[in-house]
């Protein structure tokens, strides 16, 4: 008898895992886990935290093979935002600029992030593309496209996530290169440079240093 | 044995119930004081960088109250965050302050509700990448957490380089056509033909050829273009003695002189339209005459040394001036079908 309502319960108890094992949301709230235990949750003092878990049915974080990860019972309902960004490679050098053709280089920037309003990455530059005493620069395209023969630079993007698909000049301003207003794996990025030269572009040695920047918004 | 189900049933069921609730109520109630769109906008991920910070959130219903507090716990970031920066709420007003990695908001006389920015503050990032959790506590009973991105480099260095060039055509042209920026020409002669002591011969005259020229060079200091004479004068070829000599002047029908100059039209220079602007071409004395055309004959001596005859201030593309050949004789000027000179043109850029 008792082995029976025990196997009945557990039957029971099983449906709301399944009817809630997805993320919930209104358009006030947002349960991105949940779990069935008879009690526990976050306890904090001035000096500790803790939380704690009443007869989950099944624990353990960080389970992984070759193949699949998983993470089960009360502490992974917690949720543990997070962001990652990479940017690589961290160097594009055009070599010789000519006014016969036009100069590229690429970086690609990558974001992961469980960021429930997305995330943003934006970029921006230390100065002008310019030579070393700051005298003469290559202006930023202003016409939507690095030309051949025209004294201009800028970027162009590729991928799901870019931010606009015409060359544009960047600058010491921040402008968006990359966004989504979700979740997001590994979405990448690729920045081209580009810079083309007229024959009245000073001779020289040119720089610029772009910074790229996530941010997430959870 | 004899099961009561309906009693079995309602004992089972009353269970998952109370289970059920209680697991409603933990997981809403948790969720209840936590802001929406949390973010801190930073100007540099890069690890162990100084970094300025712009926070912002929107605070949970009551927001901070008066004298509670909203902690901000960069977990992991360096213990050196300051800054005096504003704080902004959409209603109400709170004051920041650091400690190590920790800014506090204290709610203000009234509580800080909707909307809360703080920006600007600073502080030291970790010194590993990866996905750094902030958590947010205090007196307020806001929480919750954000992350930040921490990167091994956040940076890409682009270089380039320009060599410098310059380009340059010199060349004797038909009378009919234009000098302009496409002259690709170098070399050629300009046939005076016979000179008379009735008028002044000159290029663009009687079909006589002109002298085209044209510069292209990336120089920012610009460049220069000079002319030198083999003999600073029209000297026979046979008898060497016997010459036209060459002077500054406005040539004349009838008095002996022979020169050069700089066309004075609007039509008879230009350079290309650029970005950056190019320079424009500028006559160079003796060679810039008031009226240099066809029929106007102020004309700059030659010497056996090289003159400048026009300059640009920087680079240009195409830059080109029209030179005008004129010479005129007395009638005791010695008749020989030889007389003759070679010009040298010489462009020099300055880098």
């Amino acid at each position: 008898m008792k082995a029976l309502r025990l196997l009945v319960a557990l039957i029971v108890l099983c449906v709301p895992k399944i009817v809630f094992g997805d993320t919930m949301s209104s358009s006030s709230f947002v349960i991105t886990s949940d779990d069935l235990t008879a009690g526990g949750g976050s306890m904090s003092s001035a000096s500790f935290n803790a939380e704690a878990d009443i007869s989950g049915l099944a624990t353990g974080e960080d389970l992984a093979s070759a193949s699949y990860a998983a993470c089960a019972g009360y502490p992974c309902t917690l949720y543990t935002p997070y962001i990652t960004f990479s940017v690589t490679p961290n160097s594009v050098a055009f070599g010789t600029l000519s006014s016969g053709s036009l100069s590229s280089g690429t970086t690609t920037i990558t974001t992961s992030t469980n960021a429930l309003s997305g995330y943003v990455t934006t970029v921006y530059t230390d100065g002008e593309f310019r030579t070393v005493d700051s005298l003469h620069y290559i202006p930023g395209v202003a016409d939507g496209a690095v030309s051949v023969g025209s004294a201009e630079y800028g970027i162009g993007l590729t991928g799901t996530d870019r931010s606009f698909s015409n060359d544009r000049a960047i600058s010491t301003a921040s402008i968006n290169v990359a966004q989504n207003a979700g979740t997001v794996d590994n979405s990448a990025v690729v920045v081209t440079f580009k810079a083309s030269i007229s024959n009245t572009v000073v001779p020289g040695d040119y720089s610029q240093i772009a910074t790229f920047v996530t941010t997430g918004t959870f | 044995m004899k099961i009561d189900l309906k009693k079995f049933f309602a004992k089972t069921l009353t269970a998952v119930i109370v289970i059920i609730s209680l697991f409603e109520f933990n997981s809403f109630s948790a969720l209840a004081a936590s802001p929406t769109n949390l973010k801190d906008t930073l100007d540099r991920l890069k690890v162990s960088v100084s970094a300025t910070h712009s926070l912002s959130m929107t605070l949970p219903a009551g927001g901070i109250t008066t004298g509670d507090t909203l902690t901000v716990t960069y977990t992991g970031f360096a213990a050196d965050f300051a800054g005096a920066p504003v704080v902004t709420c959409g209603a109400g007003s709170a004051t920041a302050g650091f400690g190590t990695n920790v800014l506090t908001l204290t709610g203000g006389g009234t509580a800080c509700t909707g909307t809360l920015t703080v920006t600007p503050f600073t502080g030291t990032n970790p010194g590993s990448a990866g996905s750094k959790t902030i958590a947010l506590g205090g007196s307020a009973g806001i929480t919750g957490s954000f992350a930040i991105a921490i990167v091994t480099d956040d940076q890409v260095s682009i270089t380039a380089t320009v060599d410098p060039f310059i380009t340059f055509n010199v060349g004797s042209q038909a009378a009919v056509t234009g000098c302009d920026g496409t002259f690709v020409e170098n070399g050629g002669t300009v046939a005076l033909g016979t000179l008379t002591t009735g008028a002044v011969t000159s290029s663009d005259a009687s079909s006589v050829a002109h002298i085209c020229t044209r510069v292209t060079t990336n120089s920012a200091s610009g460049a220069a273009v000079t002319v030198k004479s083999a003999n600073a004068a029209l000297a026979s070829t046979s008898t060497p003695a016997d010459t036209i000599a060459s002077g500054s002047a406005t040539l004349v029908a009838g008095t002996t002189g022979y020169g050069i100059c700089a066309g004075s039209a609007g039509g008879d220079s230009g350079k290309d339209t650029t970005v950056p602007v190019g320079a424009s071409p500028s006559r160079t004395s003796p060679f810039d005459g008031a009226s240099c055309t066809s029929s106007g004959h102020d004309v700059g001596g030659l010497t056996t040394n090289a003159q400048n005859l026009w300059t640009i201030a920087s680079g240009s593309q195409n830059a080109f001036f029209r030179v005008y050949v004129k010479a005129a004789i007395s009638g005791t000027v010695l008749p020989h079908s030889d007389y003759a000179d070679t010009l040298t043109f010489v462009a020099t850029a300055t880098f």
